[in-house]
């Protein structure tokens, strides 16, 4: 019980304030070191989850074996509330593979609009160490990059909206750190009442309002990722600060509604966005 | 003093990492049954009859992890021979269960079972795992039923170990097995 709760609250209280960079910008003079990338894009989850949100009483009262207990039972109500609704969904979409959907548009898409020439696609379920990242690039050549990219997808707690976030970082020969990394946020539109009627919306149909919007999730990421990367997309952003739309989901504060950020592009829609620490919005405002 | 306490939480945080990594990081995970991993005891059904439980099928589509444990892999180990001494538990339920190789057909109720889904994941302090199995029931007059049975458990994280994410799967199959019975006394008080 206690290295759970050292590892957890090292996770959730500690490292907050000590954290690495979430967003590390490429800059010109790393981006002209680059001829060739090679990609390994991580998936963990093998379906679509709704993930309760955490219970932080054990934060806000710095820690205690009393306080975990009471995180983790809170936990467990509030996931154990979200499955049962989710089984309106599962029941309709028991066999569907995200991977198979996503990769094969990664690897198209990589090839045909990422800025630097894509020689190799690993797709894996598999996730890497840290010290294997940092092993493995030691063996780059001169020219070449790795870009690691790892995606979750889930409902909002209020099972409404569909998130895709894919966390991305792209290695040099030798580097200690990235010379690239940031988060992709895409967020669908609200999709019901919430709850059970929401897991079902999504079923409905053989599950096309869930596959229309996976599809066009994995569009905006992949959007997101070629535009972050792009020569000059800092200086050519459009510097216009807005507040779009967010579904912070069932347990968010009546502040959490919106996202501030700067307007990066437009498509069609919706509207990519540079959040505060850096990281980019998919949202529709 | 921030600082100090930000490296004494990292170094324990890398600490306790590190002793992950020395538990065997990459190899396949021992996938034991646990019949005591069940948030339910079970109890004797009204209509318990002979059953025959083929071997489970593995045909999940990942068949390489159960999820991971902070950034280590759960690399699977035999899912199929896991669930298949999982589904001979149904004993504990009241259902007498046919020794493999029986060839006199004594079984009321055949059960053909495939694996489609068994991964783990993490909220917080907690450990989740979910199971879904596809049956095939057949009746000795050669009519077959399917159903699909999905359960998950749960877990708190005590040691921040790979093993304590098979023992969610195994209270999410426990829990699995609850609804099977549920269904098989319906069968069998049918064919009684």
């Amino acid at each position: 019980m206690l290295k759970g709760i050292i590892i957890m609250m090292a996770l959730a209280i500690g490292l907050a304030g000590c954290a690495a960079p979430q967003y590390i910008p490429l800059s010109q003079e790393n981006a002209k070191k680059i001829q060739t990338v090679n990609v390994r894009s991580l998936v963990v989850q093998d379906e679509v989850l709704a993930k309760a949100d955490p219970s932080t009483v054990s934060a806000a009262l710095g820690g205690g074996l009393i306080p975990a207990l009471i995180d983790a039972s809170v936990t467990n109500a509030r996931q154990a509330r979200l499955q049962t609704a989710m089984d309106a969904m599962y029941e309709s979409l028991e066999d569907y593979d995200f991977r198979t959907i996503y990769w094969s548009e990664l690897t198209r898409q990589l090839h045909e609009q990422y800025p630097f020439k894509v020689i190799n696609v690993v797709t894996t379920a598999r996730s890497m160490p840290a010290k294997d990242v940092l092993q493995q690039v030691q063996n780059l050549k001169d020219g070449e990059a790795d870009l690691f990219m790892s995606t979750d997808y889930y409902l909002s707690t209020d099972l409404r909206s569909l998130n895709i976030i894919t966390a991305c970082s792209l290695w040099t020969k030798g580097a200690q750190e990235p010379v690239y990394k940031n988060s992709l946020k895409y967020q669908s539109a609200a999709l019901g009442s919430g709850g059970e009627q929401s897991a079902k919306a999504w079923a409905a149909d053989g599950g096309k309002p869930f596959f229309d919007k996976l599809k066009e999730g994995i569009d905006e990421t992949l959007a997101m990722l070629s535009i972050d990367v792009k020569n000059n997309v800092t200086a050519t952003a459009k510097t216009d600060k807005m507040d779009v739309k967010f579904n912070f989901g069932e347990n968010a504060s009546a502040k959490q509604k919106a996202v501030n950020g700067t307007l990066v592009d437009k498509r069609g829609e919706r509207v990519i966005i540079r959040g505060a620490s850096g990281s980019l919005y998919s949202l529709l405002p | 003093m921030k600082k100090i306490t930000c490296i004494a939480l990292m170094f324990a945080a890398l600490a306790a990492r590190s002793a992950l990594a020395a538990e065997g990081e990459r190899q396949p995970l021992s996938m034991t049954y646990d019949p005591v991993a069940a948030d339910i005891r079970p109890v004797p059904v009204a209509h318990a009859c002979m059953l025959k439980v083929l071997p489970v099928a593995d045909e999940r589509l990942n068949k390489d992890t159960l999820g991971v444990n902070l950034t280590n892999p759960l690399i699977s180990g035999d899912a199929a021979g896991w669930a298949t001494a999982g589904l001979q538990n149904l004993s504990d339920f009241g259902f007498r269960i046919e020794k493999t190789g029986t060839t006199d057909g004594q079984a009321r109720i055949t059960l053909a079972p495939k694996i489609i889904r068994a991964y783990t994941w993490q909220v917080g302090m907690k450990l989740f795992g979910t199971v879904v199995i596809k049956m095939d029931y057949a009746r000795p007059d050669g009519k077959i039923e399917s159903k699909t049975y999905r359960a998950s458990g749960d877990k708190t994280n005590m040691w921040g170990a790979d093993a304590e994410y098979v023992t969610t799967l195994n209270y999410a199959l426990n829990n699995l097995l609850r609804k099977v019975a549920v269904d098989l006394d319906k069968q069998c008080g049918l064919t009684a």
